[in-house]
């Protein structure tokens, strides 16, 4: 329980640091009140944010936040924190997945005044964004002028680029445009030592900004997922692709929701996917069925979307979270299924070609396609998906209550059996977490088609109770199970959390190999003053033997579990 | 408590923080309290639906800030000694729900109300409101209206257009007027052209005259339950002895207290008659033939959503309707529409205190209209009114305010 | 002790060699850069030798250069600065080809050509750049970003390295891609979510040497179709080629004007086995190079596994409107047709150019579309001061991506054999790479004098890069002399 009667007081920053900083960003950008240092510390959506929360520790809560306006401004920062040793956070809407711990007063650099299109390159198929550019603005942006960016995150709409390219970027149409990884033209970044970077054919003043990679080695794929430690994105430049559906969104005919009846089903029911664009819902009957026509269907070169939700749609199509227990329970949706999205780029006939190949697939493989005869109140319920497969909107609702410690492998598709036997080992083990229905669509990991099949991407997820620390923890546990479960089973890099964040790296020597030695020069190359700390991608020695034993006790246990030798510390 | 234990039925003014507490500690940053649902974005410029983060930039200000807030109060982590700041970060939100609305549908959790409770929680242990509010709370006390006018200058507004007091005579149909159009001579024009229109449709109108009191409104959002509750019930026995078969008004903010706070208020009777808005009773009398439309008005206008009336009571339709059937009307939307709408800044106490801020929301509200390339903006509610209307007083935008019964009214034999 | 007899004892004295012929060997290539011999060869063939020699290197100082098959046309393996030629070409298995989920995991000395016969036994292909020598590194081709002719199709574009193996420049192995968990390959990520592997692109072998990969590889169409838009001029094409690519039309797209469409066409002429060759005049050539359109843009339409003439049959629907709203007509190749659909799975019947002149001397980069006419305007100065004829200019335009950006190869053509006319072409070559440097043009593979002129205006890009070859190869031993170290 947590101990109400003791405060959580915030370390604050030298004076002499306070003004400096003020002096950048002016009296009104800058804040160290208790009230909003507060609203920058307890972040989702990782379940050792909230242990922290619960055990009042006070080196979450950030000494001070600033607000930069610019790349100049952003300088001036990080370069007051290389001269006084203060540690920094980039933060845009803080939905990261671990919560960094510091000793020392850290500052929070928050990006929301850096929120422009730079512009759109209809040319070159480009846009430059501020940090704080997210994909719905960028997409209405883009599709008034034939354009967008190929995706959107089912964590939703609102996730700011540049923090996609320190962090995820997974998007439901994948299948054609990879992950955010693929679409990025080029980065400024201010470095961690103050220094700004430019990569790609904008690291030439005349060449413009339409190439990614070099000159010569290529620096953006080592800063990609760098977590932020290696600098800040303050503009980023994405491509975009053509679109053939509609400049914007038509209204729902069934009108807007009030807060009196916002839960009511009517207001998530595209009535069809926009213009130019085809989805198909195929039911299976066993896990096997499923990742066979998967393969197949992404091997036909076929559609720009293509991924099996399991039971994820009782979240995002459900407008209540007890009708999503209530579907749950009841395995309304199938258990085994996968969403097809097609677009006809080209020209109409290709939706029909698509179709045609599709259907040809499912009759060969097995599959029964959702329609107006088959289960046509799940086809209703899966509505939703019409918008959100371009632009998604109700991807939090698996946050309703609390959403954490997700495993997020990735691998051939064959690794879907691997991680589906693992993960109900680990559930055995650890034990459940509320609506993991057991022995039905839970079990089913989420399976993304990852660019043409040639990789996938599986999830499986932790649902606690925010309030129980005991229930996070035994999500925790699991979460920690599966960061050497999944190396240990030929599966990996996990995407989110884990593995390439401390203390994974150190506690797993098995990665790379050698990717500490390797990471640990880098971190001297951007960061030689160790001032960006939003959660290290690998420790100095110094920081590895100050690192709690029992933490590294705890690892070493999950290790043994997985039959996997104690790491020496 | 786990967050899914069955948790009392409670009435909204009398839950306290403890029963958010889950709802609070669940809040997972997901930020659409911040934005336009995202099927409903059509440009970068106007994508951001939280006027109160959009102009200041950090988090206290939006609806998670609020959450994160409550949920470190709630557990101890800091006291108000250690936040005095927080009281202007609740107050400096108007209240639009847009937040709530965002929330309740991706997240089922209540950003508004854990800021209203906050506020009632700031009132009742003496931290909150802000110094313009207790004026106004004084006023309510002392006058039975906000803007410390006296009672009997209430009907003013109703001298000359031959309406029945219903104290005196028995009326099917009460007008309840609110407190801002009875007292704001400006505004005596919408009071009146509302009670003249449903007249002219066959309505057998009454006002309670000097006797009609606070709806209690401004109370209930800045956070004085208890003035709220011992006003709500004077209210609820005032309108159920008044003899009214229905209550219509055009406030918004009197219309969501009739409609649904004096529900929340444990322990009360229900209010007997019927409440309409008065854009939907007109909007029922022209769909019904009561009301004909004889003129023409050429305009090209557009319409703004009171957060209060849309996006709070669902009512996005028949001002539209009114508008569109009004011949040469042009009506042209935003794109910051209906459950979506961008608030005008002047509501739930952001005006009283923080004028500078609501008229800065109000301006946003404008530069969205013109893009539409409407010569008018048109609503229904006198804080609307009020706000955009100095916001366009003080700017060059060639843009005029009305109000929906000024648009009918023209074309009316009246 | 000297290093030949202390590579032998750790890699036995029949992989290490150094007799001046071979040595001379190693010392140059066809292109610009000052020929300069190494000390010695030394022929590996594993990746513990791979890592073994780096150790030895480094306790001694020894500069090593990774060397695979020795094709690139830049200088790329050009010891600079002597030292111990690492050579890769024994370390050739294909390892395995997934048929499942399309990949194959090839070692350096795997040639492009070897690899897309093994694929086609599969129903697989690579995807191969256009001119790329059928003896090349399948492994280097990549890592240099030669890019594929898949290059138009977004789907396969640029980024076709799935895992890779590699020894750093102080000994350690290292994995990136899955392949970092520990277990089997399959993903382009990793460590972690990093695309670590791009960092070892383009780097000519300076921060580390490759051991093995993992390629995305495609399923090889049963059905195709070419169809082929002739120019007079380029500004001509630039809207019909805009159109296919907003449309996705086809998966191979390009321009080649009528140099090197003639060059491909010739039978005269043969892909040299080795780079320069011998020149060999040919009347076919010049008859072929009269009769061609100035320009043609070439777009092929793969039918899918499934379906295939359906899926040619929309696409050329498609391409035929284009072609209506341009005012094009599609060009009747002929025979053409059946040697360019061969040429884009085994594309070098091009390099047959070399047989012009007997050296060609390109000037590769990226730029837009909307650039690419002042370029020709620069080309038609610099070589008019130089008496070159415009005519004797090969120039291969590849849209990357749908557009997003355009690979241009511009040849100029000389005989080794003469040194004035060598030393005419490169300052011709030097001033035209310097134009198109200032008219935009970025050098994304800064070959030879391309990477002085690059880096010098790179800023903190060339200054991060130093910092990071200081940190990884702290004796400098790897290529040393080559980009910015």
């Amino acid at each position: 329980m947590t101990d109400k009667k003791k405060k959580v007081i915030q370390k604050k920053l030298p004076r002499e640091v306070y003004n400096a900083l003020k002096n950048v960003v002016g009296e009104q950008w800058i804040y160290e009140q208790r009230s909003v240092v507060e609203t920058y510390s307890k972040l989702s959506i990782e379940g050792g944010s909230f242990i922290k929360k619960h055990d009042k520790d006070p080196h979450v809560l950030p000494a001070c936040v600033v607000l930069p306006s610019s790349t100049k401004e952003t300088q001036a920062i990080v370069k007051i924190c290389n001269r006084y040793q203060v540690p920094f956070i980039p933060f845009t809407n803080g939905q990261v997945f671990c919560n960094p711990t510091n000793e020392q007063p850290t500052l929070i650099i928050h990006f929301s005044r850096m929120n422009s299109i730079i512009r759109i390159d209809t040319q070159n198929m480009c846009a430059t964004l501020e940090p704080y550019v997210d994909y719905g603005q960028l997409q209405a942006e883009a599709m008034k002028r034939g354009l967008w960016n190929g995706g959107t995150p089912l964590a939703t709409t609102i996730c700011k680029l540049a923090s996609q390219f320190a962090f995820a970027g997974l998007w439901q149409t994948d299948l054609k445009y990879g992950l955010f990884s693929r679409n990025i033209v080029s980065v400024k970044m201010v470095l961690p030592d103050g220094e700004i970077l430019t990569t790609g054919s904008r690291s030439i003043s005349r060449a413009g900004d339409f190439w990614e990679y070099g000159p010569g080695p290529d620096l953006l794929g080592l800063q990609r997922s760098g977590l932020g430690t290696n600098g800040i994105v303050t503009e980023i430049t994405v491509k975009l692709h053509a679109w053939v559906g509609d400049e914007t969104f038509p209204d729902i005919p069934a009108g807007r929701p009030s807060l009196f009846d916002v839960h009511d089903a009517k207001y998530d029911n595209p009535p069809a996917p926009l213009k130019n664009h085809k989805l198909f819902w195929i039911e299976f009957e066993n896990f096997e069925t499923q990742i066979k026509a998967m393969r197949e269907i992404a091997h036909s070169g076929i559609a720009i979307g293509l991924n099996a939700p399991g039971v994820y749609s009782a979240f995002y199509c459900s407008q209540t979270q007890a009708m999503t227990v209530e579907r749950c329970e009841k395995k309304f949706f199938p258990d085994w299924n996968c969403y097809v999205i097609l677009a006809g780029t080209t020209s109409e006939k290709q939706i029909s070609y698509e179709e045609k190949v599709l259907r040809q697939i499912i009759d060969e493989v097995g599959g029964t396609f959702l329609s107006e005869t088959h289960k046509p109140e799940v086809l209703e319920a899966l509505k939703p998906w019409n918008y959100d497969c371009i632009r998604h909107s109700t991807g939090y609702r698996m946050n309703r209550k609390f959403y954490a410690n997700a495993w997020l492998p990735v691998g051939p598709l064959d690794s879907a059996f691997i991680c589906q036997r693992e993960w109900q080992k680990a559930l055995d083990m650890f034990g459940e977490c509320d609506i993991t229905d057991r022995g039905g669509a839970d079990d089913t990991p989420f399976v993304y088609a990852l660019q043409r099949g040639h990789f996938c991407l599986f999830e499986t997820d932790n649902y606690p109770d925010p309030v129980l620390p005991d229930d996070i923890r035994k999500a925790q546990g699991y979460g920690l199970y599966g960061a050497f479960t999944i190396p240990k089973n030929d599966m990996g890099p996990m995407l989110m959390a884990f593995t390439n964040v401390e203390p994974f790296t150190s506690m797993t020597p098995e990665a790379g190999p050698n990717c500490k030695i390797l990471m640990r020069k880098l971190r001297k190359v951007f960061d030689p003053n160790s001032v960006a700390a939003p959660g290290r991608q690998v420790f100095t020695e110094d920081e590895w033997q100050q690192f709690p034993t029992e933490i590294k006790e705890a690892l070493n246990k999950m290790r043994s579990l997985n039959d996997m030798p104690p790491v020496e510390y | 408590m786990t967050y899914y234990e069955k948790k009392p039925e409670k009435k909204f003014f009398e839950k306290t923080l403890d029963d958010y507490r889950d709802s609070v500690w669940g809040c997972a940053r997901c930020n659409w309290c911040q934005n336009q649902w995202g099927w409903n974005v059509k440009s970068a410029e106007f994508s951001e639906i939280c006027p109160a983060f959009h102009e200041y930039r950090i988090f206290p200000y939006s609806g998670m800030g609020k959450m994160h807030m409550a949920r470190a109060l709630l557990e101890g982590d800091f006291s108000y000694e250690d936040a005095p700041e927080m009281v202007q970060f609740l107050y400096t939100c108007t209240t639009c729900g847009a937040c709530e609305m965002n929330c309740q549908r991706i997240q089922d959790k209540e950003p508004l109300q854990v800021n209203e409770t906050l506020r009632a929680k700031f009132v009742s242990d003496g931290i909150g409101p802000m110094p313009e509010h207790k004026r106004l709370i004084k006023s309510v006390k002392n006058y039975d209206n906000p803007w410390m006018q006296p009672r009997a200058q209430r009907d003013r507004w109703a001298r000359k257009i031959g309406i029945k007091d219903i104290s005196k005579e028995k009326a099917d149909t009460l007008y309840f007027v609110g407190c801002t159009s009875s007292f704001d001579n400006t505004l005596w024009k919408v009071a009146q052209n509302t009670a003249k229109i449903m007249m002219h449709g066959g309505a057998d109108l009454g006002i309670l005259g000097k006797n009609e009191n606070c709806c209690g409104s401004p109370l209930a959002r800045i956070g004085d339950r208890e003035t709220f509750v011992q006003i709500a019930k004077k209210n609820i026995e005032l309108l159920n002895t008044c003899g009214a078969k229905e209550i219509v008004t055009f406030c918004p903010g009197c219309y969501r207290a009739l409609m649904h706070d004096y529900k929340e208020i444990p322990g009360v009777p229900p209010l007997e008659a019927k409440v309409y808005h008065s854009a939907e009773y007109i909007d029922s009398m022209i769909q019904e033939g009561k009301i004909k439309i004889p003129g023409e008005l050429k305009k090209r206008v557009t319409w703004h959503d009171p957060c209060h009336l849309g996006r709070h009571c669902g009512i996005y339709e028949p001002p539209r309707n009114i508008l569109k059937a009004i011949p040469g009307i042009e009506l042209v939307e935003m794109e910051r529409i209906k459950d979506q709408s961008w608030c005008c800044g002047g509501g739930g106490g952001a005006r009283t205190a923080f004028m500078e801020f609501a008229q800065k929301t109000a301006h946003k509200r404008i530069s969205e209209a013109q893009k539409t390339g409407a010569q008018a903006i048109v609503t229904s509610c006198p804080f609307c009114e009020q706000n955009i209307g100095d916001a366009l007083n003080k700017s060059d935008d060639g843009m005029e305010i009305y109000d929906l019964t000024d648009m009918l009214i023209r074309v009316l034999d009246l | 002790m000297t290093i030949t007899t202390d590579l032998s004892s750790i890699l036995g004295s029949e992989n290490v060699t150094d007799a001046e012929e071979v040595l001379k060997q190693y010392s140059r290539d066809q292109s610009f850069v000052q020929p300069r011999s190494p000390d010695v060869i030394a022929r590996v063939s594993t990746p513990e030798q791979v890592q073994k020699v780096v150790r030895y290197a480094n306790t001694t100082n020894t500069p090593i250069v990774p060397f695979s098959s020795g094709l690139n046309m830049h200088g790329a393996t050009i010891p600079k600065e002597g030292g111990i030629v690492l050579d890769l070409s024994g370390m050739n298995s294909i390892i395995s080809i997934d048929t499942d989920n399309w990949n194959a995991i090839i070692e350096p000395g795997v040639t492009v050509s070897w690899l897309q016969d093994e694929l086609a036994k599969h129903q697989l292909r690579a995807m191969l750049p256009f001119g790329v020598h059928p003896k090349r590194s399948a492994l280097t081709s990549l890592l240099e970003r030669d890019p594929s002719l898949a290059s138009a199709s977004f789907e396969y574009g640029n980024e076709l390295i799935m895992d890779t193996e590699l020894v750093l420049p102080t000994g350690e192995l290292f994995r990136t891609g899955l392949w970092s968990a520990g277990g089997i390959p399959g993903s382009p990520m990793g460590p972690g979510r990093a695309m670590l592997n791009r960092m070892w692109t383009g780097a000519q072998g300076t921060l580390g040497i490759l051991t093995k990969m993992n390629l995305k590889v495609e399923y090889l169409p049963r059905k195709r179709k070419i169809f082929m838009l002739p120019f007079d001029s380029f500004p001509e094409a630039m809207e019909p080629l805009r159109m296919i690519q907003r449309k996705e039309i086809g998966h191979e797209c390009f321009i080649v004007n009528n140099f090197n469409l003639a060059s491909m066409l010739c039978s005269e002429w043969s892909v040299p086995e080795e780079l320069p060759c011998t020149k060999i005049e040919s009347r076919e050539f010049e008859t072929l190079r009269e009769k061609l359109p100035e320009w043609m843009l070439m777009v092929c339409s793969n039918g899918g596994p499934r379906l295939p003439e359906e899926k040619i049959a929309y696409e050329e629907e498609a391409l035929q409107e284009i072609c209506s709203m341009t005012h094009t007509q599609l060009y009747d190749g002929g025979q053409m047709d059946e040697l360019m659909l061969q040429n884009l799975l085994r594309p070098w019947d091009i390099l047959k150019k070399f047989n012009y002149r007997g050296s060609v001397h390109d000037v590769s980069f990226k730029t837009t579309l909307k650039k690419i006419p002042g370029y020709q305007k620069v080309v038609q100065e610099i070589t008019n001061k130089y008496h070159y004829p415009l005519r004797d200019i090969g120039v291969y335009i590849l849209p990357v991506e749908r557009g997003r950006a355009y690979h241009i190869e511009a040849d100029f053509h000389c005989d080794p054999d003469n040194p004035e006319e060598v030393e005419q072409i490169r300052a011709m070559w030097l001033e035209v790479s310097e134009q198109f440097l200032d008219e935009g043009a970025f050098f994304d593979r800064p070959y030879g004098a391309w990477s002085d002129m690059m880096y010098s205006r790179a800023g903190t890009y060339t200054q991060k890069l130093k910092e990071i070859k200081k940190e990884l190869d702290p004796n400098n031993i790897l290529n040393p002399g080559h980009l910015c170290f």
